[in-house]
Order: C-alpha cells, then structure tokens, then sequence
C-alpha cells in the first residue's frame, strides 16, 4: 500500500547535482514567498523627511504669535522632538542596513523596509506639514490645533494620570468584554442547539441587542448596585449581542454531515456541541468578536463619562472641561494605540486559532 | 498491520420489510417500498440502482441515523435503534472536520466514547493501514481528494467496526485514485473481516468488490434482483463471466429507464405526482 502514497518522499538526496537543483528551488520558492523589493529612493526620501523634522523643529523659530501658554510647552519640549526625529531616522536607517544581513533578520529587515518605506516616508511629510502648519507657521488656530510638540508634552505631564486612566480601561474593558463573550457564547450556543431555547431568546435579543448603550445610560446606572457594576453590564451588553448572533448563526450552518458523521463514530450531544458545533461556528464567532470589540470601545467611553469616572473616555472629557487640547489630543493617542493593539492582537488570535482555513499548501 | 489484529469478525445484517418515507414539499415521498435484505457475517454486499432510489437511505438505517417507518433493522441479531461506532458510515464526500488535523479526525471516535488515552496506539496503526502516517498532522484542507477519503476510511476503521457502511466513497475521486483505493478496500475488508454495505452508481466498482450485488428499482426502491458473484478473487474485468454478470446488471437497469419491464404502480403513481405539481404550479 505505501507504494501509492504520492512521491513527496521521493525526493531524497542522490548525488551534488540534485542537492544544488533543490537549493535553487528553495531560493526560488524563498523568493515567492517573501517578494520584497526595497524602494531605495522612497526609504532614503522617508528618512530624510525624518531629519528634515528634526532639523525643522530645532532650528526654524517658532512662531511669535503662538499664546503664552503654547510657546511654553513648545519650547520645553523642543528638544525632545528632536530626539525622537533624529531617532525614527536612525531606526529606519538600521533595519534597512539590515535588511542585507542573511538570515531570519535579514529577512525580517527587509520585510519591514520594502513593507513600511511608504509610509515612514508619508509620516514623515505628514509630521513636517504639522511642525510648520502649528508651531511654525501658526496657520491653523490654537487651542484647537497643537503642534506635535506640545502633545509630547502633556504624555510627558501627565504620565501618572494617563497610565491610571489606561489601567482602569483596560481593567474595565477587560472585565466587560470577558463577560459579554461567556455569555455570549453561552447564548449563541443554546438557542443555536434548542429550538425552544431560540422561541423564548430570540426575540429578547432582536429587540434588545441593538439598543444603543448611551441609551442604557440613565438606567443601568440606576439598576446596578455600584457605577462600576453597571459599566460592566454596558460594555457586556454591547459584546453580548454580536457574538450571540454570530455564534448563533455559525452553529446554524455547520453542515448535517458533521453531525452525521460525529454520531456514527459515537459521539453524544456534549460532544456534538463542544466538539463539532462550536469549532465548526468559530469563523463566524470571530467575525461577532470583531464586532464586539469595536463597540465595546464605544460603550467604554460612554461608560467612563458617565458614571464611573475614570479611565481613558473621561480623561479625554476632564481634559477638554479644562480647555487643554493638548491634553485632550494625549488621552486621544493612547485611546487610538490601545484601540490598534487590542484589534491586531484579536487579529493575530483569530489567525492562529483559524490557520486551518489559512493553510493553503496543497499535497 | 493493525497491533491488536482484527478483534471482531463481521455482523450479519437482516434488513426486514422495511417502508421508508419522507415528506418533501408537503407530498408524501416513498423511498423504501418493502426491502428486505440480509447479509451474512464478513460478507460484501453492494447495493446498485438508479440515483436518487433510496440506497443511501439504506445506509442511514443500518447506520441508525434514521428509523424506518415500518419494518425492522438487525445488526448482529440486535435491533438497530441509533448510530453506534461498530456501523461507521463513510460518506461521498470525505466529510473531515476541517478543524482537525488529519490524526485528530482519526481519533473524534475514541475521543467522542472517552477512550482517546488507550488508544492512541489503534490511531497510528490505523493512520499507517491507510499509508497516511507522513501526514498525520495535515489539514484535511491540505489533503488530495484520494488522501482525504483514506483519512475517512481510518477513522471509520479505527474503532475496529464490524459493519463498515460506505456511501459511495469513491464517487468523486479520479478513475486512477479510484482504482488503487478499491484494491485497498478490498485488502481492508479482507484482513478485518468486517461486513460492507457499498453503495455505488458503478457496475464494475460493485462487481469488483462485491460478493453479492443488490440491484434496486427506481424510487420507492425494490429489490430487483439480488445476483451472486461467483468469481474467484482478484477479479479480472476482462473475463467472460465478469463482462455476462455486467452486462446482465445493466440490463436490468436499463430496463427501468426506459422499457415494458419497469413496476408499472409505482411509475404511474410518480408520473401522476409529477402531473400534479405541474398543474399547481
């Protein structure tokens, strides 16, 4: 019988001239796989925005018409603007340095400089046109608009208040979307499974779910023994309904044939619902947590003005109460960083649990 | 090539007057009209007839995944009354979970009845009847059709069946991948001794395989006539007997596609179906 296995294994070393054949066609495969071409020009152009920055920043005077308020923090920020111009040049100037090394980081290296050339390059005419359209130039209005500098300066200030802030979001954030996705799931599950379970269920989340979480505000609040609890119900809320759809709707149109299959192996109904329905519908559970996150952002915030007053959503809020754009902008850099973070590690989760539907490499 | 031998012999099958139905579209649709079959402990019986004739209905009985309407269902003198992993059912298509390597599929049996730890041994044994111990940790995504349905066949094997329910299982395949699968089959079969029930749209395939080839009638399914092979094995396709046997098979469902010697009732009846669906519409 093993002589019908397809010939994968046949191709063992035999001599020199097979060993060099099947070198030349892994650098080929190698070539298909990575298909990086580092643009010289655009990354030299990208780290010369970066210098001109820096350059700009401490050498161009800034404007006199700046308010008092604004030069000040300018000013003492300057330098390290600077710094962190000049840095950005020097990282990008050594990963493409490396990119000739070979290897795994020679590898890496050129990824990154044929991936990111592009946009170190637009950042870097995007950080020029700000230098000079605020601090610089002082075209577009203070307090409104703030020059780079100045939000550098209010992360620096504020640090202690800031990482407070992000804790206590994260934490509730945490603590929401984990209850929302358990119920969520368990939701999903059972009106997925039990057609009684979907009669009564059902329409409670149609008419439910979507009920926008401000709305939730004036009661939740109310209902909930503590600001906090009720922040939590929120934020579950809004998680809960998403992944209950999806997962409901995955565990629908998981093919007979599975169950079929599961049932004359022996499986009983624990198995057929751990084991067949709910890896069967995790596509679709992951497309729902995609959707729970992005508004699960959403009722943080709400959650966090409304009540429970702290966190990043209220930072934001206290900040602009003051008239401290600066400020405001700060909190709004780190919101968008714990934003980009949280999805690209949902990203990166949903990847590895699904790299079964990814793996493409046919035998 | 199993560690532990084949443990259990075949099951003989009595299937006894059974009627199946279904309701689709609001009419009632007969599917069985009385089958009676049996077959004897180790034996290889191949079910043939036009398509849609109720032979994988057959299957889903023996596999208790359905109850007949009426009539009874004995694996191994005991009534059928659900799936059991002794009747493992391969189906057309592969049907691997997708999230499961190809080993993984191989143990959802020993796993789903909580005997995984014990028998991780049978998994590679099985694994290495269907020569697919390199792959073992593929997706089934990565799998060829013919690698695929092996995976299927070890799974179904793995928990040492004594009636082994196959479902067209080389329906799809290419004739090459086709071929070398029916010779493994077969040596399958011979060395575990289990009882198969084949369905296939192919004389040759049933021929080749079968000690006994059951020929049904069109939808609700008869039995035709039930013919014996007695041909020596390894059968040849280009013997005299084998191409008689043939031709006399097609004969008979040739018969039911066109001419006199159809069941007249049941055809009237179908035809008399289909008027009134043309009229309603």
């Amino acid at each position: 019988m093993t002589s019908t296995l397809p010939p994968i294994a046949a191709s063992t070393d035999t001599g020199a001239s097979s060993t060099s054949a099947s070198a030349r066609i892994h650098e080929a495969l190698e070539r298909i796989a990575h298909p990086a071409t580092i643009s010289a020009p655009v990354i030299t152009a990208g780290i010369l925005s970066w210098i001109a920055f820096a350059l700009a920043t401490g050498f161009v005077p800034n404007s006199t018409d700046l308010p008092l308020r604004d030069a000040q923090s300018v000013e003492s920020t300057t330098t390290f603007t600077v710094v962190v111009g000049f840095a950005v040049a020097a990282a990008w100037a050594l990963i493409w340095a490396l990119s000739s090394v070979s290897g795994r980081l020679g590898a890496w290296a050129t990824r990154r400089s044929a991936n990111g050339a592009a946009w170190l390059l637009g950042a870097g005419l995007w950080a020029l046109f700000w230098e000079f359209s605020t601090a610089k130039a002082d075209l577009l209005e203070p307090p409104y608009f703030v020059a780079p500098q100045e939000i550098l300066d209010r992360l620096w200030a504020s640090r202690g208040v800031l990482t407070d802030s992000l804790a206590n979001s994260l934490l509730l954030l945490a603590v929401g979307f984990a209850v929302g996705l358990v119920a969520g799931l368990i939701t999903g599950v059972t009106i997925g499974w039990s057609k009684r379970a979907n009669y009564w269920v059902h329409p409670i989340l149609i008419f439910i779910g979507p009920v926008p979480a401000l709305a939730w505000v004036p009661i939740a609040f109310v209902l909930f023994p503590t600001a906090y609890t009720g922040a939590v119900f929120m934020i579950a809320l809004t998680v809960w309904f998403p992944i209950t759809i999806l997962t409901r709707a995955g565990i629908l149109s998981v093919p007979r044939s599975y169950f079929d299959v599961a049932q004359t192996l022996g499986a009983r109904s624990w198995f057929l619902v751990l084991r067949v329905s709910l890896p069967a519908a995790l596509p679709s559970i992951f497309t729902g947590a995609f959707m729970a996150l992005g508004s699960s952002f959403v009722s943080l915030t709400i959650a966090e003005n409304f009540g429970v007053n702290a966190g990043l959503g209220w930072y934001i809020n206290w900040k602009k109460g003051w008239g401290d754009f600066p400020g405001v902008y700060a909190g709004i850099v780190v919101l968008v960083v714990v934003c980009g973070v949280l999805l690209t590690v949902l990203f990166r989760v949903r990847n590895y649990v699904l790299r079964w539907e990814k793996e493409l490499t046919r035998w | 090539m199993v560690a532990d031998g084949p443990t259990s012999a075949g099951a003989p099958i009595d299937i006894l007057g059974v009627t199946q139905a279904f309701r689709s579209g609001g009419k009632d649709l007969p599917v069985l009209d009385d089958v009676s079959i049996s077959a004897r402990q180790g034996e290889f019986v191949a079910l043939i007839g036009p398509s849609g004739s109720g032979k994988s209905t057959l299957l889903r009985l023996l596999a208790g995944l359905d109850k007949p309407l009426f009539g009874e269902v004995y694996v191994g003198g005991a009534p059928v009354t659900g799936p059991d992993p002794s009747r493992p059912l391969v189906f057309q298509d592969p049907t691997l979970l997708p999230w499961r390597t190809v080993r993984q599929n191989v143990a959802v049996g020993p796993q789903a009845r909580g005997i995984l730890k014990q028998s991780r041994g049978r998994i590679d044994a099985a694994l290495e009847l269907v020569g697919l111990t390199e792959f073992a940790d593929a997706w089934p995504a990565q799998l060829s059709g013919g690698m695929a349905q092996r995976a299927a066949l070890a799974r179904a094997l793995v928990g040492d069946p004594s009636v082994l329910l196959l479902d067209e299982p080389l329906g799809k395949l290419d004739a090459l991948t086709r071929r070398v699968l029916q010779g493994e089959l077969l040596s399958l079969w011979r060395e575990r001794g289990f009882t198969a029930v084949l369905v296939t749209h192919d004389v040759s395939e049933a021929l080749l395989l079968a000690d006994r080839v059951v020929v049904f009638s069109p939808r609700p399914a008869r039995v035709r006539e039930a013919i014996d092979v007695d041909l020596g094995r390894p059968r040849d396709q280009s013997t005299r007997e084998f191409n008689a046997l043939r031709r006399h098979i097609l004969e008979i469902l040739d018969a039911d596609q066109t001419g006199p010697d159809r069941d007249r009732t049941a055809r009237a009846d179908h035809i008399a179906r289909l008027d009134d669906k043309e009229v309603l519409t």
